[in-house]
């Protein structure tokens, strides 16, 4: 059996579980390649045009595995329905619809769905024995399989959380950037903006790659959603170590729009700008923004 | 004495300055792009060739390009520095006007506010998504109620009665417009209404949570519009300051960055007679689709714009 995990949105960071878990149940899975130009070109098509950039290059990434799929080359691709990822807090309304978007686009393919509530106690290990289910996986077998995934899972974020603390080097300038992971880290992106800012002077460390400690308080007690939780986490994990900070929102983004005020109020003193994101932004626009930015971080006198 | 060139080719002017050793303005020329980089660019040196004594054009020592096409145009003439608009308006403005704080600029195609402290950029914002509110609106509406744009600061003085016109979107603000004058309005009040709405969209789009300090100067093609000056000192209730050349700000600011970073060799100031070919194209190397421009010197490929990996730019 083979299945698709598209390399997007909500799912991106899961997807070593998600790998681990049909590896270790003998599935062989099928990851999406990264972003590129194309596969915005193909989320545009498919997408509604008052969709967020995240969902369109989520679209992009079901094109592809669809395309994998009707060639008889998929059984199946894999979309999580998220209804609450923390105990008191909302993830974006997006992670709830995606399966059922992906299905009334292409209804002859099948989707496989799982839930995930931490209000009803449906943890991401009790999703994934309810995935093996669905899949007719022996009990014994998921429940094992969910076990070594998420140690997979934790070994992958502590592994990449360490990867970018031996990263800082006080010898450049540490430029913080904050946004959704799906967003700083797609590879489209990353591509766009990120390669413009990272070079011999100025190194990149990203706030949604954070040990996970609770410092949003610090900020503000009570949050909505819990990427913005995330992202302040890392704002006050990092804010110490930085130089100056980016911040790159997505446009339209719902849970960007609670906590940029916040952001921006609490960044004071250092360089700091926002970018947003959509499917028509140009190379040009980004690269006179990108450049002055270096040249305010560099902050040199010319007269 | 050295002498140092910078150019600022933006989408509706292209701005020349020859600066000496002390920032001093020894020549300085103003012109349309029209839509045609290269050829305000070749105009604008063949005024410069003409005007500046062979003394100066003898000691160029560096050419700096900045504004929309500066990439482009940089490559072509051989420019030693190539800095974006935003470094050197705040440079430029910075030599004239010391102890600036608030740089408000307002061009053809787009605005931006650059706040500075202590000689640095500390904080700067640019128009996303839209260029409301920037020259080309203004020029467009004037051309639409047959008002040359020299003419905009009279009729603003002239009203007493401006109109209210939405801020936000320049397609909004047309069609409010063209209602506000089907209804019989008196076309100062509607100029008058014209130019607080690109206040208004300034200060929406920009000034939102940003402390505006002394001094305020403003600068860009716009500011030569005294409409827009009055409308802005109501506005934000403080002084404006616009520079005599606030027009050429940039220029003089790339030609202060290039005086900088200049090398002790001479560099010649021209643009060989020869058609300059630009291609883009849509790199097929990988599926990123990179844009990629290629400018042809005749038939020879001089050099390539945007490429990101060695698979372009063949």
């Amino acid at each position: 059996m083979k299945i698709g995990i598209p390399n997007a949105l909500f799912i991106r960071e899961k997807i070593p579980m998600y790998v681990s878990f049909f590896k270790y149940n003998g599935i062989d899975s099928v990851v999406s390649t990264n972003t590129t130009l194309k596969t915005i070109e193909d989320g545009k098509e498919i997408a509604t045009s008052e969709e967020c950039i995240a969902s369109k290059i989520f679209m992009g990434h079901i094109h592809e595995l669809v395309n994998l799929y009707t060639n008889e080359y998929l059984d199946g691709i894999l979309i999580p329905r998220i209804y609450k990822n923390g105990k008191n807090m909302e993830g974006c309304v997006k992670s709830l619809a995606l399966y059922d978007i992906a299905r009334a686009t292409y209804p002859n393919v099948k989707f496989i769905d799982t839930n995930v509530d931490y209000s009803k106690n449906m943890t991401y290990f009790k999703s994934l024995i309810n995935l093996g289910v669905t899949l007719g996986l022996n009990s014994k077998n998921s429940f094992l399989g969910a076990f070594y995934a998420l140690e997979e899972q934790k070994k992958f974020e502590q592994r990449k959380y360490h990867e970018q603390f031996e990263k800082i080097d006080f010898k450049k300038k540490n430029i913080l950037v904050i946004g959704n992971e799906y967003i700083v880290q797609d590879g489209y992106i990353k591509k766009l903006i990120i390669s413009n800012l990272e070079d011999e002077n100025n190194n990149v460390i990203y706030a949604c790659i954070n040990n996970g400690k609770s410092r949003y308080k610090n900020i503000s007690n009570h949050l909505y959603f819990i990427n913005g939780a995330n992202i302040l986490n890392g704002i006050e994990e990092y804010l110490p170590l930085t130089d100056a900070c980016l911040f790159i929102t997505g446009f339209p983004c719902a849970t960007d729009s609670l906590i940029n005020e916040m952001v921006k109020k609490r960044i004071k003193g250092i360089p700091y700008i926002e970018l947003s994101v959509d499917e028509n932004t140009s190379n040009t626009g980004i690269q006179t923004r990108i450049e002055s930015f270096k040249d305010m971080i560099e902050g040199r006198r010319y007269v | 004495m050295k002498y140092f060139v910078g150019i600022d080719i933006g989408s509706i002017s292209t701005k020349g300055v020859v600066i000496d050793e002390n920032n001093n303005i020894v020549a300085s020329e103003y012109i349309w792009t029209n839509a045609s980089p290269i050829e305000a660019s070749k105009k604008l040196i063949n005024i410069f060739r003409e005007k500046c004594s062979k003394e100066i054009l003898d000691n160029i020592y560096a050419i700096g390009t900045t504004g929309s096409a500066r990439k482009l145009i940089g490559k072509i003439i051989g420019a030693t520095t190539i800095k974006n608009e935003i470094t050197a308006h705040a440079v430029g403005t910075m030599s004239r006007c010391k102890d600036v704080s608030t740089i408000i600029e307002i061009g053809g195609q787009d605005s931006k506010i650059i706040l500075i402290k202590n000689g640095v950029v500390i904080d700067y914002a640019m128009n996303t998504l839209c260029a409301a509110g920037t020259g080309a609106f203004l020029s467009s509406q004037a051309k639409r109620l047959g008002v040359e744009v020299e003419d905009i600061e009279k009729y603003y003085m002239m009203s007493k009665n401006p109109v209210k016109i939405a801020a936000r979107c320049t397609v909004f603000a047309e069609s409010d417009m063209i209602h506000k004058a089907q209804i019989g309005n008196k076309k100062e009040d509607l100029i008058a209404g014209l130019c607080n709405a690109v206040v208004e969209n300034y200060t929406n789009n920009f000034v939102r949570g940003r402390n505006i300090e002394d001094k305020v100067v403003f600068q860009g093609g716009v500011s030569k519009n005294r409409g827009v000056v009055e409308a802005f000192k109501k506005k934000l209730n403080k002084e404006i300051y616009v520079d005599e050349a606030s027009h050429l700000l940039g220029a003089l600011g790339i030609a202060i960055i290039a005086k900088t970073e200049a090398r002790d060799n001479k560099v010649e100031l021209q643009l060989k007679d020869v058609e300059y070919n630009i291609r883009e194209n849509e790199c097929k190397g990988c599926s990123n689709g990179c844009e990629v421009l290629y400018i042809f010197e005749g038939e020879k490929l001089l050099d390539t714009i945007g490429n990101r990996c060695e698979k372009g730019g063949k």
